[in-house]
């Protein structure tokens, strides 16, 4: 979805991510989202897409690079474990995609 | 693993209570939501649950007899409306469906097309829990849900918002370090007063650099003479 999209670029400012944790771990975790088929729900299955994220990020030291992980894999943490409540540890790859988006616009409601 | 979410039978009868049901597969229409199920999901979901094809009937003026026909004539007859029937539906109706799975189709008849797509935009929404932006655009526009849920339809605005937020942020924490006069070097002099040599004087911004006079190298041999220091030691170690 390219709004989506869109959206997720402005996650690879350091000041987006720092003020919108949770969107922007959701923005991550949709992107990850393959095309079909099943996925198994696990907070470690987003380290590496996160610290890509991070990659991308202008101007952070190896410091704030830690500190940011953690704080995105404790968000991300968070959002497995309500779409575990939901979806089960073990989803197709269809309903977690609509489950990820249902919190997305959640997220964005409040901003809006 | 639930490879589809089915519907809760009793959210189904509540919403369908007085909808005319008919087993076979959903007549000619348009669909409301944009992505639907594909692939081997399909036939999954198709060996434990039936599909459900659920089929708004525009007839304004209440001629139609059998919806389930109705639909099935031409588009174009009444009034030039490309389509008098909408569905709602997980997955598109193709014909191999029908030797996999069990399909059932519930009509109704509305005398108004915007109720006609509201009801459908509410049962995917509140029933099947489909999130708003999986609904075409044009259904969306019609029923004026763009007007009650924006989100649904443009997130350009929210993409602004977090631009703006992330450019508050930026001066925000850009400006609090600077209230001391900013450098790191400014703590080991026990007020940060003072700013580094070569670095631009804020001269008469406090009382602590007006007083300095000489910038970073006069405070610094003052510092040294006060410690009893070697004046270009404490400068490399300070000012690098």
């Amino acid at each position: 979805m390219p709004l989506i999209e869109s959206l997720f670029r402005e996650c690879r400012r350091r000041e987006v991510a720092e003020a919108h944790l949770r969107l922007c771990a959701l923005l991550l975790m949709y992107s990850s989202v393959p095309g079909r088929g099943v996925v198994y729900l696990r907070t470690t299955a987003y380290r590496v897409p996160v610290q890509r994220l991070l990659e991308d990020m202008a101007g952070l030291t190896g410091e704030d690079k830690r500190v940011l992980m953690q704080k995105f894999m404790k968000a991300v943490g968070e959002v497995v474990s309500e779409l575990k409540r939901e979806v089960g540890g073990v989803a197709s790859a269809e309903n977690l995609r609509r489950a990820l988006l249902r919190r997305l616009l959640e997220e964005l409601r409040k901003l809006a | 693993m639930t490879p589809l979410s089915p519907i809760k039978s009793e959210d189904l009868k509540r919403f369908l209570s007085g909808w005319e049901r008919r087993e076979a597969p959903p007549p000619p229409g348009v669909y409301v939501v944009e992505e639907l199920y594909s692939g081997r999901l399909v036939e999954e979901y198709c060996a434990r649950y039936h599909l459900i094809y659920l089929v708004a009937v525009y007839d304004r003026e209440g001629t139609c007899r059998d919806l389930y026909q109705c639909c099935s004539s031409p588009p174009g007859e009444d009034g030039g409306i490309a389509s008098r029937c909408f569905i709602f539906a997980d997955v598109a109706w193709r014909e191999e469906l029908a030797e996999k799975c069990r399909v059932e189709t519930y009509l109704y008849r509305f005398g108004d097309i915007r109720d006609a797509l509201r009801t459908l935009l509410e049962f995917g929404m509140h029933v099947k829990g489909i999130p708003c932006t999986y609904f075409s655009l044009p259904v969306l526009k019609v029923t004026g849900w763009c007007e009650v849920d924006p989100i649904c339809c443009d997130v350009s605005s929210i993409r602004e918002k977090l631009v703006e937020s992330a450019a508050q942020r930026r001066m925000d924490t850009s400006a609090s370090p600077r209230s001391g006069e900013g450098d790191e070097t400014d703590g080991a002099f026990g007020g940060g007063e003072s700013t580094v040599e070569g670095a631009p004087s804020k001269g008469g911004e406090s009382a602590g650099s007006s007083e300095a006079g000489g910038g970073c190298g006069e405070l610094i041999r003052r510092v040294a003479e006060a410690l009893g220091a070697d004046v270009d030691r404490l400068k490399t170690c300070l000012c690098r």
